[in-house]
């Protein structure tokens, strides 16, 4: 109250003044009907926290942890093995797709070489923790399957040497070729 | 951070009770209200007590700061609700008269409350965090972000707001 009482504006207005002391005075927390119960509600929660054993919350927290692991293989092949919309198969069908500016230019006639590679087949290493029912500990299952990243062939070209990709009905082309000055700062438009 | 071995949470809920109420009451339309914004501060100030750093910040700032985003939650769910009768039918428990409210204070305390309700947000906040929290203007400025004068100067407008609505009050 110190600073209201030496400010100008309040210095000058006694009303005021008085009105602020009876606002500094004024404890609204008796009309409170929670007080006491909340007060023994909340001492009563910790008092329970605090007798729990660590190893309790120890094993609360591991066994959270191992559900979360053992949903995690499942969920992940739910999301990533999905398989192909009859819409996107139709689509593919109708209409082999390239990438959006490759697409834009003319496709080169390429000569073919001999030297055809293929990408290298990933192998992802995949772990399910599983939770044993005999033995209740948890129990690892680890999973190899080997998958396509896409076929590639080398080709070339007037002014250099490409990769192609052909991927489902994509094709997907990396070039390296020589080009000018003012080609460098072209901007092509679809 | 503190260990929470040190803090005695009874001892911190009796110490502070009072003045994180009154920074409620002023702000919220209720008792009702105001009953169930603070125990939701205490009950969130006892969550996370193993998070508290007395280093940082002394318990009193953190539990305004706790307050504060509860009673900006509690605004913002009204704002949206606000359409709903039993807002008002709340409003009414609340404010029934209590026994002990036949008091000459209660009076004087309600009158309070319901020349409030005319202030705009802002001058509610700054006359909680001054009359309810006990704050000192500079305090104040450095949580609100305004100057230490303005501060004073929304106060001493805001009083006279309140004496002109009590004085017309029946």
């Amino acid at each position: 109250m110190n600073d209201i009482e030496n400010s100008r504006e309040f210095s000058q207005d006694p009303k005021a003044l008085r009105l602020a002391r009876k606002l500094a005075d004024t404890d609204f927390s008796v009309e409170s009907g929670i007080r006491a119960s909340l007060r023994a509600r909340l001492l009563r929660e910790t008092r329970a926290s605090a007798s729990r054993p660590p190893l309790f919350r120890l094993a609360l927290g591991l066994s959270l942890a191992a559900l979360a692991l053992a949903l995690r293989g499942p969920l992940q092949s739910v999301f990533t093995a999905r398989p192909a919309s009859p819409l996107l198969a139709h689509r593919s069908s109708a209409r082999p797709r390239t990438a959006p500016l490759v697409a834009a230019r003319p496709r080169l006639k390429l000569p073919v070489l001999p030297g055809r590679i293929e990408a290298r087949r990933g192998k992802r290493p995949e772990t399910v923790f599983q939770l044993s029912s005999a033995s209740g500990l948890i129990v690892t299952r680890p999973i190899e399957r080997l998958f396509d990243v896409a076929r590639g062939r080398i080709v070339s070209s007037e002014n250099g040497q490409a990769t192609l990709w052909e991927f489902r009905d994509v094709t997907y082309i990396l070039k390296t070729e020589k080009i000018s000055l003012s080609e460098l700062f072209q901007i092509r438009t679809l | 951070m503190t260990s929470p071995g040190k803090l005695d949470f009874g001892e911190i809920y009796d110490l502070h009770f009072a003045k994180i109420y009154n920074y409620v009451r002023y702000r919220v339309e209720s008792a009702a209200a105001a009953d169930d914004v603070a125990s939701r501060v205490f009950e969130r100030a006892l969550d996370r007590l193993e998070t508290f750093d007395s280093r940082k910040a002394p318990i009193e700032a953190w539990l305004f700061a706790i307050a504060r985003n509860a009673v900006n939650d509690h605004l913002r769910a009204k704002r949206w609700l606000s359409w709903l009768p039993i807002d008002f039918l709340i409003e009414k428990a609340g404010g029934d008269p209590r026994p002990e409210e036949i008091l000459m204070e209660t009076e004087s305390r309600r009158e309070i409350l319901e020349a409030l309700r005319h202030l705009d947000e802002r001058e509610r906040n700054v006359l909680a965090l001054k009359f309810g929290a006990g704050m000192t203007n500079r305090a104040i400025a450095g949580q609100s972000g305004l100057g230490e004068s303005h501060i004073g100067v929304i106060l001493y407008r805001a009083v006279k707001k309140l004496q002109s609505r009590l004085a017309t009050a029946p």
